[in-house]
């Protein structure tokens, strides 16, 4: 091997080397930037990247689009599962630290069966299943059931989530 | 219940090829290493040599035989964890290859064959960690057993007639037969399972109790109790095992596992308090301590360039790193022999001098990738032992990597410790690859579980 042959072996090893790291970069580029959404890309961010603003309302304006069923969806603004959303169907989802929950929200705060979304008629409703730290909607604490409107920001435990539609 | 389902992160991230992802990068970074290995050969030799090669060709067959027990027993694993830890681990098979051709060691048996062995027990001991730990969570058994572990083998090396210090100025070794191992890099996944058990049972009395003084939230006596007998562990290690980096290392990752179980920063002051308080007192008791700071402050000074245990390696090892420069003096090219143990606890100035800062940065991300997976369980997960785990034993990669590579550059105070993946021994090597089973093992149950939900 002549020495230019080793020198360009050498530089392209360093080459090598780093392309390598950057290959590893790309494949986990999911994580380091968050998936691609297509909508509202702001709210969807993951918790590293930038921390999505409590005030539900001013972040996510609730679009009055044509409604044909009540499937909405949860979209948590705090707490362990921000960034994160949650598909609603058209049948009731209990929230809770109990496993049986349709939302379990690992939080010493949230009572085991705290809450339940059911819908109803074309909204949706939220009841407060007599938990021990409470529900709150828009910043009040609710006893019994209320009707839930999108974008106002419902908060339970550590866990701040709205309902968008 | 399905409703709960669709948590939607999790539902948008597509269904991925994560095992052919891991095949290609893995079949990558065995070419790098061929490369490298062919370079050396040129370098210092001027022409290839066939038993290495055969060597090599050992090392990646046990490799692939990871990435096939993965295949069958943890598909959903991360498929960036097996590539880049082979790649790290065959850059140190190659340096010390070259430095035992610098050193003209011509035995068969010689430290670049044993290093082989080892890896290929070691990708070994991965395996069995994939095949017997089918879920992390049975680990969560084992608490206090796991305990007991840990303190039996930090205190091992100890015990009279089987510690000792095997040529090192540490009383880190235990000899049984033939074989020396270090039993404190075992220690240190016994550690982070018994923190991670015990921190899932406590974390709420560790976080919500206590008085508040001056606005630091100060922990119950009974709970500070487990934190007293870590301390006093750790300080016994320092004083008697003469190891800063060891109990550095056993210490740091304590309170990194509490900060990250209550989320409480007082933790962490206390807990650093201490650790300075007792190695300030052990700097003025034990001379070597001493020693090490001043051949950190000034290494340069003769008096302490000559003394015995002085900054003679340390300034050896900055030599040679400056000698290297920018892209360094090309594998089998340099003089990283001269160097005392440039083979084990200073192998990062010896890649340091023949790659470069920019070949050696480059290694320095490949740990950063490796040990960000294994932080990322911290939030990724969905079980709180895992999590911990997940996090505890990534970190004790990465201060262990923080401790050694400091030294050597002469960040903070140099202080022993086996580079992971990269040092000649294979207590290092078994361990290092029994967290990256492990932390396959939990990556595959959280893919596993975010997959069950949105089914």
């Amino acid at each position: 091997m002549s020495g230019l042959t080793y020198v360009v072996l050498s530089g392209g090893l360093l080459a090598l080397m780093w392309i390598f790291v950057l290959i590893v970069l790309w494949t986990i580029r999911a994580d380091l930037f968050g998936p691609k959404v297509k909508r509202l890309p702001q709210a969807a961010t993951p918790p590293p990247a930038s921390p999505a603003p409590i005030a539900g309302p001013a972040t996510a304006p609730p679009i009055p689009a044509p409604r044909t069923s009540q499937a909405g969806e949860l979209v948590f603004l705090d707490g362990p599962l921000r960034g994160r959303r949650l598909t609603l169907r058209d049948q009731p989802i209990t929230i809770g630290r109990d496993s049986d929950s349709g939302l379990v929200l690992h939080d010493d705060y949230v009572s085991s069966y705290h809450a339940r979304l059911s819908p109803n008629g074309s909204g949706w409703v939220l009841e407060d299943l007599g938990s021990t730290n409470g529900t709150y909607v828009g910043g009040r604490r609710i006893s019994g059931s209320v009707p839930l409107r999108p974008g106002i920001p419902v908060k339970i435990g550590s866990t701040v989530l709205e309902l968008q539609s | 219940m399905s409703t709960a389902s669709t948590v939607a992160g999790a539902a948008q991230v597509k269904e991925r090829n994560l095992r052919g992802i891991e095949l290609a990068l893995t079949l990558v970074a065995l070419a790098i290493g061929a490369l490298a290995l062919i370079l050396v050969q040129y370098g210092a030799l001027g022409g290839l040599r066939p038993v290495p090669l055969v060597f090599a060709g050992v090392y990646a067959v046990s490799v692939l035989a990871v990435h096939v027990t993965l295949r069958i027993t943890a598909s959903h694993a991360d498929p960036i964890l097996l590539p880049v830890s082979a790649l790290i681990n065959a850059f140190g098979l190659i340096m010390i290859y070259r430095i035992d051709l610098e050193k003209q060691v011509t035995a068969l048996w010689s430290p670049a064959a044993r290093q082989v062995v080892w890896s290929v027990l070691a990708l070994a001991a991965a395996i069995v960690t994939l095949l017997l730990l089918r879920d992390h969570r049975t680990l969560q058994r084992y608490t206090y057993i796991s305990m007991l572990a840990a303190i039996v083998l930090l205190l091992l090396p100890m015990v009279p007639g089987l510690g000792s210090y095997n040529g090192t100025n540490a009383r880190l070794w235990v000899h049984l037969g033939p074989i020396a191992f270090q039993p404190s890099e075992f220690a240190k996944i016994a550690l982070a399972v018994f923190f991670a058990g015990y921190l899932v049972q406590h974390r709420e009395a560790l976080s919500l109790t206590g008085h508040r003084i001056l606005g630091i939230r100060f922990p119950r006596a009974r709970d500070f109790g487990p934190i007293l007998v870590v301390w006093a562990v750790s300080m016994l290690v320092l004083v008697f095992q003469h190891d800063l980096g060891t109990s550095l290392l056993y210490f740091g990752l304590f309170l990194v596992m509490l900060y990250v179980a209550t989320g409480l920063t007082s933790w962490v002051w206390i807990g650093l308090g201490m650790f300075a308080l007792g190695g300030w007192a052990a700097s003025r008791v034990i001379t070597y301590v001493q020693g090490r700071f001043d051949a950190w402050l000034k290494p340069l000074d003769t008096k302490v360039y000559d003394t015995p245990g002085g900054s003679y390696q340390l300034v050896q090892g900055l030599f040679g790193q400056a000698n290297g420069g920018l892209f360094g003096t090309g594998l089998g090219k340099g003089y990283p022999g001269i160097t005392p143990l440039s083979q084990s606890d200073y192998i990062w100035a010896s890649l340091g001098e023949e790659l470069g800062l920019i070949g050696a940065f480059a290694i320095l991300c490949l740990y950063l990738v490796l040990i960000s997976r294994g932080i990322r369980v911290g939030f990724a997960g969905q079980d709180d032992f895992g999590k911990l785990l997940g996090v505890g034993v990534s970190f004790v990669l990465a201060l262990q990597v923080f401790i050694v590579i400091g030294g050597v550059t002469r960040v903070i105070p140099l202080t022993g410790l086996p580079t992971p993946f990269l040092a000649a021994g294979g207590s290092s090597l078994l361990a290092n690859w029994v967290i990256v089973g492990l932390l396959a093992r939990i990556t595959n149950s959280i893919r596993v579980g975010n997959r069950e939900a949105v089914s």
